[in-house]
Formats: C-alpha cells, sequence, structure tokens
C-alpha cells in the first residue's frame, strides 16, 4: 500500500512538473442536473484562458460517500488546486480536510458556505439558498403589494437545499410554508399542479424551485385559467426565458453557475501564481434576475452560460 | 373505459374448463383474474371522489388524472405482456430517457450524420429504429446468454442513463433542451402524439352546460393524445393476449418455456418480440411528452421501470410468468395513476404522502389478486 502511494505520488509529480498547473472540480448530484454542465463550461473556459489543465468529476450515483472517495482519490493526484460543492459537511468534510492539510488550495462552490472555513477550505463561491429565497420573496412583495396565499413546487422534496430556497421565500413574505412534491416527471408536474390550484382557489403565488417545473407549472396555470397567478422561478433555460418574455414568469433567479466554475479556476490560479493572492471573504454569485428587462440579452446564452 | 365494461359479464376469454363448470353470472364474475385490481380500483376512485369534493373529477381533473394514468398505462402494458412471458424489463424508464433524448436531440441539432435538419416524423422514426434495435439486442443477449432477464436489463438500466447523459453533455453542453418551437402547432405527426383527442366528449360536455372555466367560457378541449396511444395499445394488447395463437404463445413461454418449446412455441422469438414491444412503448411514453411540452432532460423516465411492474402487480399479473391480464393492467393503472395525481387535490393532505398510498394500494391490491388467484387456480 505505502509503495503505492508512493509509486502515484512520484508519478503524478512527474506528470505534475512535466505540465501546466492542474485543477480539479468535484460536484454533487447525478449527471442529469442541467445546472453542472454550465459550472463546468465556466471551468473549462477559465482553465483554457489560463493554460491550465482541467478535469470534472462527479458520482454518477449520486451518492456522498462515493464523492468523498473522488475528493480523495483526486487529492492523491497531488493537482494545484480542487473547487469542490459541499452539499452535506458530515460526509464530505473529512475529505475535504484531509485535501487541505496535504497542502492543497480548496474552493468550496455552490452550497456549504457555513462549513467552507471549518475545513480548511480557501473561501466559497455561491449563492445562499436562504437568501436567493428571500431575496425572491421581498421583490415579488415590492412589485405586488401584497400576495395572497403562495405555493411552493418542489421536484425533490428530499433535498433540502430547495426545501431552505422555499422556506427563504416564505419567511419574506410572511407566511408558512406550503410545499408540494410534484414529481420529476414533467406531465405530474403539470397534473399535480393543476390539482393543487383547483383544490385551493385563494392561491395566487406559485415558487417552482426548478426550470423544468417552471415550465410545466405555466402550462397547469393556463389549463386552470388562473392566469393571474404570480410565478416566481429558480434557475434558467431557453423555455423559461421565452415565457418570461411573453410575460407569464414574472422573474427567475439565477445563481449564475458559469461564475462558480470559472472563478474557481480563476481565484486558485491568482493564488498560486501570485505569492497568495485570495479575496478576504466569500463571494456570492447570486441571486442574479432575470426579468423582461433583461431576459432577451440573457436568452442567447441560456443553458451553456447562463 | 370504453373497452373496460363489455367483457366483465360475457363469457369472453373462457373456455374448456368453464363448459364443465355451471355458476352464476356473479359467481363467473368473482372468478376472473381481473376482479382483485377492479375492487381496489373502486375503492380508491370512491374514496378520492369524496375527499376532493368532486374536483378530481371535474374536467381538468379528468384530463389530467388521465394524462397520468396513460403515461402509466402504456408503459405497464409493456411490462406486462413481459412478465406473463416470464421476463422483467427493467430498463424502461432509461429507455423513455434515451428515446426523449434522441428525439429532442434530433429536433435540435438535426439528424445525425449530416442528414440535414429533422422533422417530428423522422426524429421519432431514427429513434423508434434505434430503440427497437435495443430492444432486440436486450432479448437477444437474454435468449442467447440464458442469463436472468432482470441482471441483463438492470445493466441496460445503468448503460441506457449513462449514454443519454454523456450524449447530451457532449452534444448539447446541457442536460437539457427546452424552448424547441412548438412542433404540434405546425406538424400533424407532432400533434398524433402532443396534441389533444375526444375534443367532442368536451364540446358536448360543454353543450350540456358543464366544462365552463372561471369566466364561463369552454373550459376544457380535449384529452391529451396519450390517452388515445394508451387505449389503443391496450387493445391490440389485449386482443393479441386473448384472441391470438400469440397470445397462447406467450403464456405458455412464461408458465413452463421448456415443455412449451418441446410443443413448437418459438419460444426465443416471443420472448425477443416482448422485449422490443417494451421498448416501443417507452419511445411511444418518450414521444408523447416530448411533442406535448417541447422538452426533454436528461432524468426523464427515471424510476418509471419500477412503476410499470407495479401496476402490471397491481393488475394481477404475476412475478414467476404466465399469468395476467391486460384488463386488469387497465384497472391497475387507472389505481396507480389516481394515488400518484390525485392526493393533490386533497388539500387538508401533505402531498408528500402520496408515496405512503402508492405503496398501501401495492400491498393491498397483491393480497386480493392472490387470493383471487389461489381461488382460480384451486390453491397452485
Amino acid at each position: 500500500m505505502k509503495k503505492l502511494l508512493f509509486a502515484s505520488a512520484a508519478l503524478a509529480f512527474v506528470a505534475g512538473a512535466a505540465s501546466a498547473d492542474r485543477y480539479v472540480l468535484i460536484t454533487h448530484t447525478m449527471g442529469t442536473d442541467p445546472f453542472w454542465p454550465i459550472v463546468e463550461t465556466g471551468g473549462r473556459e477559465a482553465a483554457e484562458q489560463i493554460g491550465a489543465e482541467f478535469e470534472h468529476n462527479f458520482a454518477p450515483s449520486g451518492d456522498m460517500a462515493d464523492m468523498a472517495r473522488l475528493i480523495e482519490s483526486a487529492t492523491a493526484t497531488q493537482p494545484d488546486g480542487i473547487i469542490v460543492s459541499l452539499p452535506d459537511p458530515d460526509a464530505l468534510g473529512g475529505a475535504v480536510t484531509a485535501a487541505t492539510e496535504a497542502g492543497i488550495p480548496v474552493i468550496t462552490i455552490n452550497s456549504g458556505e457555513e462549513y467552507s472555513k471549518q475545513f480548511g477550505a480557501m473561501m466559497h463561491i455561491g449563492q445562499s439558498s436562504a437568501v436567493a429565497g428571500h431575496g425572491a420573496g421581498e421583490r415579488l412583495l415590492e412589485e405586488k403589494g401584497e400576495i395572497g396565499r403562495a405555493l411552493c413546487l418542489n421536484h425533490e422534496a428530499f433535498n433540502t437545499d430547495l426545501v431552505t430556497r422555499c422556506e427563504g421565500f416564505f419567511d419574506a413574505i410572511g407566511q408558512d410554508l406550503n410545499m408540494i412534491d410534484v414529481s420529476n416527471d414533467v406531465a405530474q408536474i403539470t397534473t399535480r399542479t393543476a390539482a393543487a390550484l383547483q383544490s385551493d382557489p385563494e392561491i395566487d403565488t406559485l415558487l417552482a424551485v426548478a426550470p423544468h417545473t417552471c415550465e410545466a407549472a405555466t402550462t397547469a396555470i393556463e389549463e386552470v385559467g388562473a392566469e393571474d397567478v404570480n410565478l416566481v422561478c429558480f434557475d434558467l433555460s431557453t423555455g423559461v426565458i421565452n415565457l418570461i418574455e411573453a410575460g407569464k414568469v414574472d422573474f427567475t433567479i439565477d445563481q449564475q453557475p458559469y461564475m462558480q466554475g470559472y472563478l474557481g479556476v480563476i481565484f486558485l490560479n491568482l493564488y498560486n501564481t501570485r505569492s497568495g493572492m485570495m479575496p478576504p471573504i466569500d463571494v456570492p454569485s447570486g441571486p442574479g434576475f432575470v426579468d423582461q428587462g433583461n431576459a432577451a440579452a440573457v436568452q442567447a446564452q441560456a443553458g451553456t452560460y447562463r | 373505459m370504453t373497452d373496460t365494461t363489455t367483457p366483465a359479464g360475457s363469457t369472453t376469454g373462457r373456455t374448456e374448463a368453464d363448459r364443465l363448470q355451471k355458476g352464476s353470472r356473479l359467481s363467473r364474475l368473482v372468478r376472473r383474474p381481473e376482479i382483485g385490481a377492479f375492487v381496489v380500483m373502486l375503492v380508491v376512485i370512491v374514496a378520492i371522489a369524496f375527499a376532493s369534493n368532486g374536483n378530481a373529477f371535474n374536467p381538468l381533473g379528468l384530463k389530467n388524472n388521465f394524462s397520468v394514468i396513460a403515461q402509466f398505462g402504456i408503459i405497464a402494458t409493456g411490462a406486462c405482456l413481459l412478465m406473463i412471458a416470464g421476463d422483467f424489463d427493467l430498463s424502461i424508464g432509461s429507455m423513455i430517457g434515451f428515446a426523449g433524448m434522441s428525439m429532442s436531440m434530433m429536433l435540435k441539432w438535426g439528424l445525425p450524420f449530416g442528414l440535414g435538419p429533422a422533422t417530428p416524423l423522422t426524429a421519432f422514426a431514427l429513434t423508434l429504429v434505434m430503440t427497437l434495435a435495443i430492444g432486440w439486442l436486450i432479448g437477444t443477449i437474454v435468449v442467447r446468454s440464458r442469463l436472468s432477464s432482470f441482471i441483463v436489463t438492470l445493466a441496460f438500466l445503468f448503460f441506457l442513463r449513462g449514454l443519454t447523459e454523456v450524449c447530451f453533455r457532449v452534444i448539447n453542453k446541457s442536460t437539457q433542451i427546452s424552448g424547441l418551437p412548438d412542433f404540434k402547432e405546425t406538424s400533424w405527426f407532432a400533434d398524433l402524439f402532443g396534441g389533444e383527442v375526444f375534443g367532442w366528449a368536451y364540446d358536448i360536455w360543454f353543450m350540456l352546460g358543464g366544462n365552463l372555466n372561471r369566466a364561463g367560457n369552454q373550459w376544457v378541449t380535449g384529452f391529451d393524445a396519450r390517452f388515445l396511444w394508451w387505449i389503443i395499445v391496450a387493445f391490440v394488447a389485449y386482443i393479441v393476449l386473448s384472441r391470438t395463437q400469440a397470445g397462447n404463445w406467450i403464456y405458455a413461454t412464461g408458465d413452463n418455456a421448456d415443455s412449451a418449446r418441446a410443443n413448437g412455441v418459438p419460444v426465443d422469438r416471443v420472448r425477443i418480440s416482448l422485449f422490443m414491444f417494451t421498448a416501443f412503448c417507452a419511445t411511444l411514453f418518450a414521444a408523447c411528452q416530448v411533442f406535448e411540452t417541447n422538452t426533454a432532460d436528461a432524468a426523464k423516465g427515471n424510476l418509471k421501470e419500477l412503476e410499470a411492474i407495479a401496476i402490471a402487480v397491481v393488475g394481477g399479473t404475476l412475478m414467476t410468468g404466465g399469468f395476467g391480464s391486460v384488463l386488469g393492467v387497465v384497472f391497475g393503472a387507472i389505481t396507480f395513476g389516481l394515488v400518484a395525481n390525485a392526493v393533490f387535490f386533497i388539500p387538508s393532505i401533505d402531498g408528500s404522502y402520496y408515496r405512503v398510498f402508492v405503496g398501501v394500494v401495492l400491498l393491498t391490491a397483491v393480497f386480493l389478486n392472490e387470493s383471487v388467484r389461489k381461488r382460480i387456480t384451486g390453491g397452485l
């Protein structure tokens, strides 16, 4: 075992000496989420600009233990920096600490800002879900004056981060959390949303925490004939932007994921090549808002950069 | 629905053994294999009608419930026939994801090998060729290798889902396609899958004074097209299974493949065809969603294979093969679809409870089916 470790370390050293800086991005969730390819694009393009190598790894099982192992094996290859999302501090903390203790600069992105420093990471780039949800609620209150009963459409009811988005929103508008599990099937998102709207006609505000939920919710609103219902969404897709332009979605919250990958690589590179240069505080990548004012500009880049 | 009511009291599907039996219509009805699924369905319908104040069965409620039911019904019919022949297909969900990816990708980026832009017809046809080929491949591997279909299709569950993700990431740079033009407005073929059917039923309802929206105009204009596809798939499967030689072959294959082969049943061909049939059902499922919503993502169809099997089981299909009916699966799909959707019509219940109900219904139906089957087969 020791021999193997030594050999792989030596190999990594040789490879590292021969080539440019190498940065590794490790993210959570299975590969189906449309969010991460944008982060990956950001990291890859930053690496291209500075002439560094870039790798993106994720655990196809979506299992946190598998992800911790990915971080460990990335550490073993001695990269010049690791960018990691931190959705579960208990499962991933040990692996991240091991990386930082091995002298590898680590930047956490997306989730886990409260724990970032604790594990020795340099900084965190992301959007606090509570702040983003709260911001969305405040903004809607500001636009509409008052809001009737609201309903949060959650396609992954077990995902605490998405629940936090809903909670922040309901906190801002001063209501108790009212959330349903709409499933991940586009047909059922529509039918369940329509069912909820029909069963409670007092609902006049919907919060959809993902773009495909958002698109399906507009269909449901049209079917029920409740066009006066406010619809606020999270994240972006081409379809959502079209709906914003058509006035069917009030606005969507963009956490600007491209920035998480891009800035992660750039900051690590500055740290490595400019004698430890690093922003002193965490950098929020969101919430950014997309509404009718900037929808057209965002449109052209949706799905790849936005 | 119409095809579900006619055979209930008649003597369809019963031959030889029944000739010797003397019994009232009622006792014959009670001995039908679908009776367990039928009773559970009735209970669920009545319970939901009361609990939702009828909302679940108002014009939009009916349309939406049948939208979900039809989805389930299409894949469960495929799963049922395959299970009767003694095999499983765990790749249905991933096949849905693959077919959805393939169609939407062609519609967005054009046909492969530089064949120019795709129309809904060419995208569907090419995708169907691929999925049927994969279905054939799965079937051939199962038949040739003599491995359990559970293992082989489990491999394809991972293989196809991974392939779908990789294609999305490499070609599309995003695991989601949305904002495609609304093809059903311009293409009759897309309208076949994503449009509306049975508009006349809602028109009549409107003329009779119902079907009004909040503004007093006609509310719903028709069912989703997948409702008709489900009826077609279920009807064809029913005819094949209970009226043709192929149907007998399917039962014989699942009952005892060796003696079936000894009696001249082309067991291998039956099994391979059924794997291709589930692939077809999955493609149909995906086509209806893609052309209705003009979107696709890499998670489409996730876990649908288990739901399809659950519905087949609720409908009275036996896990070990040789026993089951399409009519039972129709009842099972209605039950399962209602439970998965109509709970959301009941404001006092937290929507997350629906999985609890699904579990309860599944177990109840299986117990009921088991006792019915024992009564029919004399305790076998």
